[in-house]
């Protein structure tokens, strides 16, 4: 059992209602992983859930309140189906399921025929994939595993957030993991939830000098529009629905992050 | 246009970088202070001089990038924030005089097809990445172990290999090559980072025998920081002077190197060499 660190008291924007929360050496080494330093604890209650954020000392750093989509049916977790046409265009996987059990949700698409699939279980999250070819279980695991862990971390309510995550893994099954790829997951699938926030002088030396990496090997004009959009959400700038734009777009707006171009805040 | 504007420009600088110095921790704040406050004649006669006539573009991208790495060094110390660290690598690869001592470079290696490059404490990889991608060649990026445990590091450098289709390893080593490098077994041997400058001359001259095959070539992009102003402020990133173009020159010779090339550009020059 996990042993407190400190006591978190929240209140409730939604209800007023009052929250006590354990702050755990998990919840901080979670904050410690994560790219924005954050952890977000969520709190269902009555037809909402409240996510509370953590920073790595264990400080709170925000919150936020979403409703459930539905009413709860199957094992009390809303039910909530992916359109077929959102799954088009890949080219390793038919179909998902995955259930947060923090959120309370399970997200399903369609899986035709597929190949193989792969489940996994972790927290409260479970995670099934269904392939439309055989990949390879030593290469699908790495990269399943690390899907679940962004799916058990993550705390957004949109759909297209979880949707998008799963795109970009059908790509990324494709390559090796590599030393940031949770953070591409993990930026996909709270995309709704992460603001873009400029940062002065990094901005405008940016836009002078134009260093080499960014302008040749990301999307210059895709730069340029992150740049310009202080105060946009991460979703409302990965418009594209090509897994390919949506993969380069999200490792875009981390590379402006790790030069502390952008910060990225909770919205 | 004289370089002298160069070293005028970075003697101006010196104190905004010491009204930083007061807001953080610097390991070595009281010396830089003291050498700052010894400069005070000098910095009056700079500032009379770079009144005098407008700067040209270039040295005032040098002067702002420049600028921008005082910061980043502020928010190292205060924040822990190594991210300015990075766009600051980034930025001075942009300066006109280090992009063109680094295309000169580019230009006059000669590398064998299936070559390795070592490259010495490069955050940001940009030289290795344009040789991986002109000459095929593997690259050995070696990271001292007080970089390669920063994860924003390892980061960086997993995003140029990946960017740019580098082939090859990063090896964490000792610090000045102590211990995790490899032997005599490398085609060429690349110093030319702002991390990599923090080494000193002679610790890259035992480097570079160390690590190189015969016939071996040696590849160095150097601060001309033997000149007062460029010497004090890039003292504050532990980085100590180096000797004079034709000095490095001549001691490249006497250690049995052959076919020394120096090219100078505004305050840094770049010297290639083949060890016989």
């Amino acid at each position: 059992m996990s042993v407190a660190i400190r006591v978190l008291r929240i209140r409730c924007p939604e209800c007023g209602s009052e929250h006590t929360i354990p702050v755990t050496q998990e919840v901080i080494r979670e904050a410690e992983q994560n790219p924005l330093g954050l952890a977000g604890l969520a709190l269902p209650h009555g037809d909402h859930v409240l996510v509370v954020y953590l920073d790595r000392l264990g400080g709170e750093r925000g919150t936020r309140v979403f409703r459930l989509l539905q009413q709860p049916t199957r094992r009390g977790l809303a039910e909530v189906r992916v359109p077929p046409s959102e799954m088009q265009g890949l080219r390793n996987i038919s179909g998902f399921w995955a259930e947060l059990g923090k959120l309370g949700v399970r997200v399903s698409s369609e899986a035709l025929a597929p190949a193989v699939s792969l489940k996994a279980r972790r927290g409260e999250t479970t995670l099934e994939l269904a392939f439309n070819r055989d990949v390879g279980y030593q290469t699908a695991k790495p990269w399943l595993e690390m899907l679940l862990e962004v799916f058990d971390t993550s705390y957004s309510s949109e759909l297209r957030d979880y949707v998008n995550a799963v795109k970009a893994l059908d790509l990324l099954l494709e390559e090796r993991p590599f030393e940031y790829a949770r953070q591409v997951l993990w930026l996909l699938s709270n995309a709704s939830t992460i603001t873009v926030r400029l940062r002065m002088p990094e901005v405008h030396l940016l836009r002078e000098i134009r260093p080499s990496i960014l302008f040749e090997r990301y999307d210059g004009e895709f730069i340029q529009k992150v740049v310009e959009s202080g105060g946009s959400t991460v979703g409302e700038l990965l418009s594209g629905v090509l897994p390919q734009v949506l993969f380069s777009s999200a490792e875009a707006i981390l590379a402006l992050h790790r030069r502390g171009v952008i910060d990225l805040v909770v919205a | 246009m004289s370089e002298a504007i160069y070293y005028d420009v970075a003697t101006l600088l010196i104190p905004e970088a010491v009204t930083m110095l007061r807001e953080y921790e610097h390991p070595q704040r009281d010396e830089l202070m003291r050498a700052a406050d010894r400069l005070r004649h000098v910095i009056i006669s700079a500032y009379e001089r770079a009144r005098s006539a407008p700067l040209p573009a270039e040295v005032t991208r040098f002067r702002d990038v420049m600028r921008y790495g005082l910061l980043s060094l502020k928010r190292i110390f205060t924040e822990g924030d190594w991210r300015s660290h990075i766009f600051f690598n980034e930025l001075l690869y942009e300066v006109e005089a280090v992009k063109y001592l680094l295309e000169w470079l580019l230009s006059v290696i000669a590398l064998p097809s299936g070559a390795t490059l070592l490259d010495a404490n490069s955050v940001t990889p940009i030289f290795s990445a344009r040789v991986s991608t002109r000459m095929g060649a593997r690259v050995v990026l070696t990271l001292e172990e007080r970089l390669a445990e920063i994860s924003l590091v390892r980061e960086v450098v997993d995003e140029y290999f990946r960017r740019y289709g580098i082939s090859g390893q990063v090896l964490k080593v000792g610090p000045r090559f102590s211990t995790g490098a490899p032997r005599e077994s490398v085609d060429c041997v690349f110093f030319g980072s702002l991390d990599s400058w923090t080494l000193g001359w002679d610790a890259m001259l035992s480097a570079a025998s160390m690590l190189l095959k015969p016939r071996g070539v040696l590849a160095y992009l150097l601060p001309a920081n033997y000149r007062e102003g460029l010497r004090t402020l890039l003292a504050l990133w532990g980085i100590p002077p180096y000797p004079e173009p034709a000095a490095a020159a001549a001691q490249l010779k006497n250690m049995k190197f052959r076919d020394v090339r120096v090219n100078v550009r505004g305050p840094f020059y770049a010297i290639i060499a083949q060890r016989r």
